[in-house]
């Protein structure tokens, strides 16, 4: 008995999209916010004189460019969570994951943009009577985040599509939604077709944001 | 259990972690195997000049390349085998998965080497009396493929983190048997940790290696 397409179920549950797609911006926006600001410090870091920094910094980056998103997270909510006696909740243990991880490549962009900076502008900016800080801040940082703001929003778009191994966890987000309505409706195809096409329609969707935002940023 | 950290029933696994091993560089070198061929042909078509095939090809690489990985997976295990009512193993739709996603991916770095030769050396090899095939395999290809090396290698790590996630339709790889390993002994933290740093030393291995190769094959 060959399949018989069925999409009105899929329309029926409509809820469970708009949920799941909320969802996954949520996690995909909180975790891609902690990973800019872990990034910059994990690139200064690696930038730091001081060699015992520079060498965690160097570590991090290692260990997160080797390891599976996947592995990661199972490693956080079932075996880290063990080790430490505490229970995450899966939304945390996701965030944490999503965060560190994109955190490390993060570093690397922030760190390539920022070294790429010629280092004349650090002692003009010195030499003007600019203290240190107010020298990142207001002489190196603006022109690095010219450099920087293309990978990030590219890796904002890759965090989308990665947010959906949350759902491993229990995360209520898109592809769990849509695996317990093709689970309610044994239309498995259908509801995830749907899913299919409205992750690709995120992604897509936010590559053309972000291409016109470089547009605009671009002078 | 606890804090009590006990590596010995790890030691007793080694050989179960290594047949997961083994599942694992066997589904990403298959997979991968596949998909230089079929990226190859579709970064092709994404160059002729014939609109429709090079609109197809097109949307083959965006929606592949904007489709999540475990959203793939379960959509052609669970959904698009019951539609077209075929019987496929986890682990042909696991490499099925792998390579339709990889042939993507790879689609576009071919294109971007093939791209990056000047049209002069073809137009030199169609003025030196090769035909166009000729011109373009024993000409372009070839440098384009020299380009595209890095970049390649670079994803073959990047699948063999990716192949983590065919865990999930119970292919028996290296975290599916980990973490059966680890339920069976209660003891997630030891062999998630185990499957993690073997990722781990394999990715950044393969980077030291291709790193090697590639200079010493500089010309």
């Amino acid at each position: 008995m060959p399949y018989q397409l069925n999409f009105a179920p899929v329309f029926a549950r409509a809820d469970l999209f708009v949920q799941g797609v909320a969802m996954t911006l949520y996690v995909s926006v909180v975790a891609m916010s902690l990973a800019i600001i872990l990034g910059l410090i994990i690139a200064l870091c690696r930038m730091a004189k001081f060699a015992p920094l520079s060498r965690v910094g160097r570590v991090y980056v290692q260990l997160f460019r080797g390891i599976p998103l996947y592995v990661y997270i199972i490693w956080v909510y079932y075996g880290l969570a063990m080790l430490l006696g505490i229970k995450f909740s899966p939304l945390q243990a996701g965030v944490i994951c999503l965060s560190t991880l994109y955190g490390a490549y993060l570093a690397e962009i922030d760190r390539g943009a920022l070294q790429s900076i010629p280092k004349e502008q650090t002692q003009a900016a010195l030499s003007l009577g600019l203290t240190p800080a107010q020298t990142f801040k207001d002489v190196i940082l603006p022109q690095a985040i010219r450099t920087i703001i293309p990978p990030t929003t590219n890796l904002f778009a890759i965090m989308l599509m990665d947010s959906s191994l949350v759902s491993v966890i229990g995360v209520l987000e898109l592809m769990r939604l849509t695996k317990i309505g093709a689970s309610d409706t044994f239309r498995s195809f259908e509801f995830y077709t749907a899913a299919a096409v409205i992750y690709v329609g995120l992604v897509l969707l936010f590559t053309r944001l972000s291409a016109s935002l470089e547009r605009r940023y671009k002078f | 259990m606890g804090i009590q950290l006990d590596f010995g029933p790890v030691i007793d696994s080694a050989s179960f972690i290594a047949q997961g091993l083994g599942m694992t560089l066997y589904v990403t070198i298959v997979a991968m195997a596949l998909a230089l061929t079929l990226g190859l042909v579709v970064g092709m078509l994404r160059l002729v000049k014939f609109v429709p095939i090079r609109m197809m090809a097109t949307i083959y690489v965006d929606f592949f390349r904007g489709l999540p990985q475990l959203a793939f997976l379960i959509w052609l295990y669970f959904g698009i085998t019951l539609a077209l009512g075929i019987h496929l193993s986890p682990l042909q739709a696991a490499i099925a998965c792998l390579c339709i996603q990889e042939a993507a991916c790879l689609a576009e770095i071919y294109r971007a080497g093939i791209e990056a030769i000047p049209k002069e050396q073809t137009q030199a090899a169609l003025s030196l009396g090769l035909t166009p095939v000729q011109a373009f395999k024993d000409v372009v290809l070839p440098q384009a493929l020299r380009i595209a090396m890095p970049a390649i290698g670079n994803d073959f790590i990047g699948m063999l983190k990716g192949s983590s996630l065919v865990s999930i339709l119970g292919v028996w790889e290296l975290m599916r048997v980990s973490q059966g390993r680890a339920n069976y002994f209660f003891r997630p933290f030891e062999f998630l940790t185990t499957a993690a740093i073997i990722y781990i030393v394999l990715a950044l291995g393969l980077e030291r290696a291709f790193a090697f190769v590639e200079k010493r094959f500089k010309f």
